[in-house]
């Protein structure tokens, strides 16, 4: 990144953030401002999952069947019942620290203002150098920081491991990414969408297989521990799967923000509001979304493919995070943590076309937290329809757009 | 050297040996695995179906406490009370699911005695909803124990030919990642 567009725009949008955030969030409380989730319900993504597991019971039956939908690797860290509020928490932090690390690295492997020889003696490098070298630490400092990141953390949700395998697969360059990527695949069965990414950047097929392999035993390995049947714990797992969409997609609920179906769906949640029956109206919308996600996710999907020789690795991923998170009718806000490997990735370039400070800017706004209730404004709409959950969704419809109407300048040789 | 290449898969076959005996030793020494024996025909299907399900709520209707309670929740409370690993009287079922609930939802609890404005505030709401779901399953817990359902557990691990199966797909994933296209 060159460091006039750095002190011009991200600087001030970054110190806005750092500074307005609070004072403008911190005066109401859930739910008119969902910045975090019920303080109740603290780190529950992780802890509500091993006690249930600690109790000798098959975690996928028992209270509230459509929220248990990890996969049966998750419940390996339950194995330490004794220990269970201490090392969920260090693993979770050591990670957390891990993906800091790594963002210093990429920013590092492109500019190189350091090395270990150097770090001992920061003061002895010239001005530019160290320059951008603080330039980097703050950067990483405020995007470690970020909304997606703190609802992670809020949530504890595995959605943070999830990231650091992914991001350690995008790094590392031997064959061991592929490990990595299996221990991704691994972790939740939404991933498997992002098998598309090896395909994209043209990886062998086998090393693909090897990976999905590797994820498919660990969580056969894994259930092995569960107080249960095999065939009753695959089963029960398939099931409470339905029952999460089923569950989630028809509910007005705080923290799922950034899909499209929060717009497409809001005449069905109007509907709810004064009517009692409006199976018609979701039966309807869900038509008209299937629609879309043919028209406009499919068919630059398939585009994608076509152009896969020539369009930049930084882009694809980008493409797919969006993708991802547009498309699947729930995407809560701790997933959009996975838009921070783009963002890094194409901050720590040498030189930035036009479109990247665009993109870069789209994505600032995105991660910058908006959770403010519109019941403030409008007393008639719910407490938790906060502005988030239509703002988030146009901004990634804009950086989408993006990237399909300007495709010709992502290409690599430009 | 084409020897060698031969070789090889077997030469990494040696090195994952000590760990996967490790993991096996590991393996043996996790929880064992139940399986149910259902003494009567009653399984965890079967209750849900029309022939169980409207006496028990005639049952519960009875109590009169809660005026509704859907399968869902039935289904739950069969499912808890047949995957209990030891047989048990109704006050520790009772005293298992009341735990579950502390354990979970330790602040919604608390906050019950508050909740005055239950369609304000959404804690509030769902402390409601999660405190008659409790009341439900005791309700359930109660109708099994007047009913005499008795079960049988059997310890049972799964079969060495399954630990195989996923060893052996460890295995083949790490060829297929280091080895496959070097030879």
């Amino acid at each position: 990144m060159n460091n006039d567009f750095f002190n011009k725009v991200i600087k001030k949008w970054l110190i806005g953030y750092f500074f307005l955030a609070p004072i403008y969030l911190l005066g109401t409380f859930y739910p008119y401002n969902t910045f975090l989730f019920r303080p109740g319900d603290r780190f529950g993504d992780t802890y509500k999952h091993i006690c249930f597991f600690c109790s000798n019971l098959n975690p996928y039956h028992g209270f509230l069947p459509h929220d248990r939908i990890y996969n049966s690797v998750v419940y390996l860290s339950g194995i330490f019942c004794n220990l269970n509020h201490y090392i969920p928490a260090f693993t979770f932090f050591i990670s957390y620290s891990l993906i800091g690390i790594l963002f210093f690295l990429t920013f590092n492997k492109t500019w190189n203002f350091v090395s270990l020889k150097k770090l001992g003696n920061l003061y002895s490098l010239n001005t530019k150098i160290r320059k951008s070298f603080f330039i980097c630490i703050f950067f990483v400092f405020l995007i470690w920081t970020s909304y997606p990141v703190l609802i992670t953390i809020d949530r504890m949700n595995y959605d943070m491991y999830g990231f650091l395998f992914l991001y350690l697969y995008l790094l590392v360059r031997n064959d061991f990414r592929f490990i990595f990527f299996g221990l991704f695949l691994a972790l939740k069965i939404n991933y498997l969408f992002f098998i598309l990414l090896p395909l994209l950047t043209r990886d062998s097929i086998f090393k693909v297989i090897g990976s999905i392999m590797l994820a498919i035993s660990i969580n056969f390995l894994s259930a092995f521990f569960f107080h249960a049947e095999l065939i009753d714990t695959f089963s029960s797992f398939l099931r409470n799967i339905q029952l999460y969409n089923d569950y989630y997609s028809k509910i007005k609920y705080g923290i799922f923000t950034s899909s499209i179906w929060n717009i497409i769906s809001l005449p069905y949640g109007y509907c709810l509001q004064f009517k009692g029956d409006c199976l018609d109206v979701l039966d309807f919308i869900s038509k008209f979304y299937l629609v879309i996600f043919s028209l406009f996710g499919l068919i630059p999907l398939s585009y994608l493919f076509i152009k896969r020789r020539v369009i930049a690795s930084e882009y694809k991923l980008l493409f797919l995070v969006v993708f991802f998170l547009l498309f699947s009718k729930t995407s809560p806000a701790y997933r959009e943590i996975f838009i921070l490997a783009p963002l890094v990735l194409i901050a720590a370039k040498n030189f930035l076309k036009p479109i990247d400070k665009t993109l870069l800017i789209l994505i600032i706004v995105f991660i910058f937290p908006k959770n403010i209730s519109m019941h403030l404004f409008l007393p008639l709409l719910p407490p938790e329809l906060h502005i988030a959950y239509i703002i988030d969704p146009i901004i990634l419809c804009i950086i989408y757009s993006l990237l399909i109407l300007k495709r010709n300048e992502l290409y690599e040789k430009n | 050297m084409n020897c060698m290449r031969k070789i090889k898969p077997i030469f990494y076959l040696l090195i994952l040996l000590p760990a996967i005996s490790i993991l096996l030793i590991y393996l043996k020494l996790s929880p064992p695995l139940y399986q149910l024996k259902m003494q009567t025909t009653l399984n965890t299907n079967e209750i849900v179906n029309e022939k169980w399900f409207n006496p028990i709520i005639s049952y519960l209707n009875k109590e009169k406490k809660i005026p509704f309670i859907s399968k869902e929740i039935l289904h739950n409370s069969v499912n808890i009370y047949l995957s209990s690993p030891d047989q048990q009287n109704l006050k520790e079922f009772a005293d298992q699911l009341s735990s579950l609930d502390t354990v979970i939802y330790p602040q919604l609890i608390a906050n019950i005695s508050f909740c005055k404005n239950e369609e304000k505030d959404l804690n509030c709401y769902l402390s409601n909803q999660i405190r008659n779901e409790v009341q439900s399953y005791l309700l359930c817990a109660k109708f099994f124990q007047s009913h005499k359902f008795t079960y049988q557990i059997t310890n049972v691990r799964p079969s060495i030919f399954s630990y195989m199966i996923s060893l052996f797909m460890i295995y083949g994933a790490i060829y297929l990642i280091f080895i496959h296209e070097k030879e």
